[in-house]
């Protein structure tokens, strides 16, 4: 037999002669492995429990941020983003679809020709539909109850209803005496000096409005009286609520049709191709309700959640609220609904005759952890039905207010109201929850883009009204200009005083045919259109990452200008929410393993120094250094083995059982991260394997010293120790 | 009331006499003020006929063609916006300290303040009413200067206490000679500069009920000091001083006009 030749070959035949002596001595190598294991039990014990505790987080905390991530990206792709966003290359600022973090939208322009794109992305094999958006902020005023009671009365007596006038009218009597009556408090509530030197003094402004011959003449001239009414008395209202909305303007067909997270709570969808408004049924509970209503569902959610008022300050400040603000709530009461809740008030709370409504409504609110629940029903059946329990209700009017992206003045739109809708999951969700949704009409009219049309009326105007362009420089030399006339005598015969402006019908009134109208296809697909949400038949990673190439290249092939960029880009914040999870869930996993690590280090070098004398006699009976450390790390790999499997089985167990009844959210932002109610975490071998992998190389990591201090152990330092 | 509204020309001729470099006292000063609103009192009804024009660095312009009435005897102002198409029908009521936006493609009516911007412009209700400056503001002479050709006074004028106005304090450089206004500059509270406006073209038509002439800018040139990119011109291109309709500063005939 020959001796090997070259390097390689006497390493390999070095390799060869280990491995057989590694098995011949394996019997050997594991019993004095678990000899060791069981005689130094506290030892074992604490670097065991560390590696068992080190895995069994590491597969817990993957698989729930797999949960976590997968749900999210459902819950974002299948309400709103799609699986890829466009919007104009090029654009100012990039697309986020809920915002920038100030709470504005990104200026990002217009999509250039949406058919086109539309029909070019079709032509992939793997995209299903492609949906116009255009995402913006509006304001609605809910004016305060007198002016909203004013506004009704006008529209009535325009409109030549002399029945709803008649009842408008006494209810308005009321409200102004309820208000009248509580003007003694004002001090307490409002600046006087300033209210008076604002609007004039409310006593003076009310002197014509208490006269009994006020009402009682008021058919005879509805609109001087009402002149009266809103120039003088609709001021002393100070309640004006602003509602902001953010709303998502799109072809609303199209997008039930794409998004199956989306879903009418109340009220029915807006009709295909028609104008209108579904609200956020979340927006809608939050800023259209009333107040007092409002803050008793939230005091039920806090005592549903397991709080008492006893032990909730919010709900014990909601409650007061409600008591000092019965004075609002009985101002919506018309007089017999004030009557009729009074009696029914009387008879629940056992109040005496002289009691008035006020009294008693003062002392239904006036709830503790004892009577919430009876007297929170009592609201529900005896004062709710007699409120305006929400100030916009389904099939009201509502005028948006928008800043014009291209002027910046303020647009309005009204749109009518449908009802409200949902995305399942994110309906609770302040930051992913809060968009409303509108026609794509109404949104390019509240967008308010200048069509080359209105640009040439400008220039008209322009030229008729002989305007030169001065600038802030040129400004002063207005007044050195040679031949500038600054005084001329004025036109002698003047114009004929006006009957009138004849304005004749104002352009695009927003009438009901308007309303009515059922827009085509082609109407709804032909104008501005500020990003799309691409989704995708195949929407696995991987198809996701390989469309979005294809897109990229047709994009720029054709010309499209746009930009394209996948869901999680698009969501901005919210989808960088997963990865800074994921970030922290990195780190987390990183101190724990590397305290890990100091610790079974330590734990191993400790054990190893105790045992110089018995490793010494073992290589002073002829084993070798090899030997030696087959024994140390036979060790780890029992401990490895032992733990990090039973931390791999206990979290395996609890991965099943969390997956089967899921873990509850308890806040708003768990349920936005859980995209609902519960999470489900579902077990991936791959993640046992590796949680598995990560507890064997941190507990080899931590025997290298170990080893090597035992590799140095001489049978003569062994002695010396002994002796 | 005629020794009344005499007395600001005495006043007038008093500060002609003295010498031109001669300081201005708080009592001249405010009498120069007077006769710059005496200058475009009117006393009757008043019909104009406006062009209006934003211009913003990075903005589509906001362009107007409308017509304004007035009757300062009873402090009614309304200002309807006729062009564009899309606008037409639109306007302003004031009544007394109510300023109203009425939008008639929805047929509603909406309370503004005070600082309102026309039509989203940096012009606001002052700039369309009658100038009201001595009742509103008390004067101190600042000083003397130059525009171009003409030598003007500098009064700073501060709000008199109790009165509710847009801007507590403003700055007007009034023409020696014609006692016109010519520059305007507006302050906050604070003092920061927020608009300064030029008068270079000064109108003057006869009054039937003032049975003397009225003084209006033609010309309004209002450059935003907060954004200073951001410009307003305004245009007066007819004034009709004969009597309106008496039901003309309500509700029911702005909304009669576009139905």
């Amino acid at each position: 037999m020959s001796a090997p030749r070259g390097r390689w070959g006497r390493l390999g035949a070095l390799l060869s002669a280990e491995g057989s002596l590694l098995w011949q001595t394996l019997p050997v190598v594991a019993r004095i492995s678990l000899r060791n294991l069981r005689l130094h039990r506290l030892r074992t014990l604490l670097v065991g429990s560390i590696l068992l505790l080190g895995t069994l987080l590491l597969l817990s905390g993957s698989c729930l941020f797999e949960a976590v991530d997968q749900a999210m990206e459902r819950t974002l792709v299948n309400s709103v983003a799609g699986h890829i966003q466009l919007y104009r290359a090029g654009a100012k600022e990039s697309f986020q679809l809920f915002g920038n973090m100030d709470g504005s939208m990104p200026d990002v322009g217009v999509i250039e020709n949406f058919p086109a794109l539309r029909r070019a992305l079709l032509q992939l094999d793997n995209v299903a539909t492609v949906v116009p958006m255009g995402i913006d902020i509006a304001v609605s005023s809910t004016e305060n109850l007198l002016e909203r009671q004013l506004a009704a009365l006008r529209a009535a007596v325009r409109s030549g209803d002399l029945a709803r006038q008649r009842a408008l009218a006494q209810h308005l009597q009321r409200v102004i005496a309820v208000f009248d009556r509580s003007l003694s408090n004002a001090e307490a509530l409002i600046d006087v000096a300033r209210y008076k030197r604002e609007y004039g003094d409310p006593d003076l402004a009310l002197a014509r409005v208490r006269r009994p011959d006020f009402w009682s003449r008021f058919e005879a001239d509805p609109y001087d009286a009402l002149e009266y009414l809103e120039n003088e008395v609709g001021p002393l209202g100070l309640d004006q609520d602003l509602i902001w909305l953010r709303y998502l303007g799109t072809d609303t067909a199209l997008f039930r049709q794409t998004f199956d997270r989306f879903e009418v709570v109340d009220g029915t969808m807006i009709p295909p191709g028609q104008r209108g408004f579904l609200f956020n049924k979340r927006v809608y509970e939050e800023q259209v309700k009333n107040k007092t209503a409002r803050r008793l569902d939230l005091i039920k959610e806090k005592l549903d959640e397991g709080l008492t008022i006893a032990r909730c300050p919010d709900c014990q400040s909601w409650i007061r609220l409600n008591v000092n603000q019965t004075g609002s709530l009985l101002m919506q009461l018309d007089p017999l609904a004030a009557e009729a809740v009074g009696a029914a008030l009387r008879r629940e709370l056992g109040g005496g005759k002289q009691q008035s409504t006020a009294q008693l409504l003062r002392e239904l609110l006036a709830m503790d952890d004892q009577n919430f629940a009876a007297r929170h029903a009592l609201f529900y059946r005896v004062v709710a039905p007699r409120l305006e329990l929400y100030s916009i209700k389904f099939g009201d009017e509502l005028v948006l207010t928008a800043f014009a992206r291209g002027s910046g003045y303020t647009r309005k739109v009204p749109v009518k109201v449908y009802g409200t809708f949902r995305f399942r999951s994110l309906d609770r969700s302040p930051l992913a929850g809060g968009f409303n949704l509108v026609d794509l009409m109404s949104f390019r009219e509240l967008y308010g883009y200048l069509t080359p049309e209105r640009r040439r009326e400008q220039e008209t105007l322009r030229r008729r009204a002989g305007v030169k362009a001065v600038t802030r420089a040129q400004a002063e030399a207005l007044f050195a200009a040679p031949g500038e006339v600054v005084e001329e005598q004025g036109r002698g015969a003047a114009p004929a005083a006006p009957a009138g402006l004849d304005l004749g019908p104002s352009t695009g009134r927003y009438d009901a045919a308007l309303q009515r109208r059922v827009y085509s296809q082609s109407e709804l697909d032909h104008g501005v259109v500020v990003n799309a949400a691409v989704m995708l038949k195949d929407g696995s990673r991987a198809a996701q990452r390989r469309t979005l190439e294809q897109l990229r290249t047709l994009n720029r092939r054709l010309g499209l200008g746009v930009a394209a960029i996948g869901w999680r880009e698009a969501s901005g914040v919210v989808g960088q929410l997963v990865d800074v999870i994921r970030y922290a869930l990195y780190g987390a996993m990183l101190v724990i393993f590397l305290v890990a690590l100091i610790i079974v280090n330590n734990a191993l070098l400790l054990a190893t120094l105790e045992r110089t004398r018995e490793i010494g006699t073992l290589r002073a009976i002829g084993a070798q250094r090899s030997f030696v450390l087959r024994m140390i790390v036979a060790e780890t790999v029992v401990m490895v083995a032992v733990f990090g499997g039973c931390g791999a089985a206990l979290g395996s167990a609890a991965l099943l059982w969390l997956g089967h009844h899921g873990i509850p959210a308890t806040t708003d932002f768990f349920h936005f991260l859980f995209s609902g109610p519960r999470l489900y975490p579902a077990l991936a071998w791959s993640q046992v394997a590796l949680a598995l992998a990560s507890c064997a190389l941190v507990a080899l990591i931590a025997t290298l010293s170990p080893a090597r201090l035992a590799l140095r152990v001489t049978p003569r330092e062994a002695m010396a120790e002994g002796d | 009331m005629k020794r009344l509204r005499t007395l600001p020309w005495v006043l007038l001729f008093t500060l002609a006499a003295r010498p031109a470099l001669a300081g201005l006292s708080a009592a001249e000063a405010l009498a120069l003020v007077r006769v710059v609103d005496e200058r475009q009192r009117n006393s009757g009804d008043w019909k104009g006929q406006f062009f209006l024009q934003q211009q913003e660095k990075g903005k589509n312009d906001l362009v107007y063609d409308g017509v304004y009435f007035r009757r300062d005897a009873d402090d009614r102002l309304m200002i309807v916006f006729v062009q564009p198409r899309s606008e037409r029908g639109k306007g302003y009521l004031r009544i007394s300290k109510n300023l109203w936006f009425y939008d008639a493609r929805i047929g509603k009516w909406e309370r503004r303040t005070e600082r309102e911007r026309i039509g989203g412009t940096d012009s606001n209700r002052q700039d369309f009413d009658e100038s009201r400056l001595a009742e509103e503001y008390l004067a101190r002479h600042s000083g003397d200067a130059t525009l171009g050709r003409y030598r003007a006074y500098v009064l700073e004028l501060r709000a008199r206490p109790g009165v509710d106005v847009a801007y507590p304090t403003l700055k007007l450089w009034i023409d020696q000679q014609s006692r016109n206004v010519l520059k305007r500059q507006e302050f906050a509270a604070s003092g920061k500069l927020l608009r300064t406006s030029y008068y270079p073209h000064w109108v003057k038509v006869q009054s039937p009920s003032k049975g003397g002439e009225v003084w209006y800018p033609r010309e309004l040139r209002i450059f935003d000091e907060l954004e200073p990119a951001n410009r307003t011109t305004m245009v007066v291109r007819e004034v009709d001083l004969r009597p309106l309709p008496a039901n003309i500063f309500t509700k029911a005939w702005l909304e009669a006009q576009s139905r």
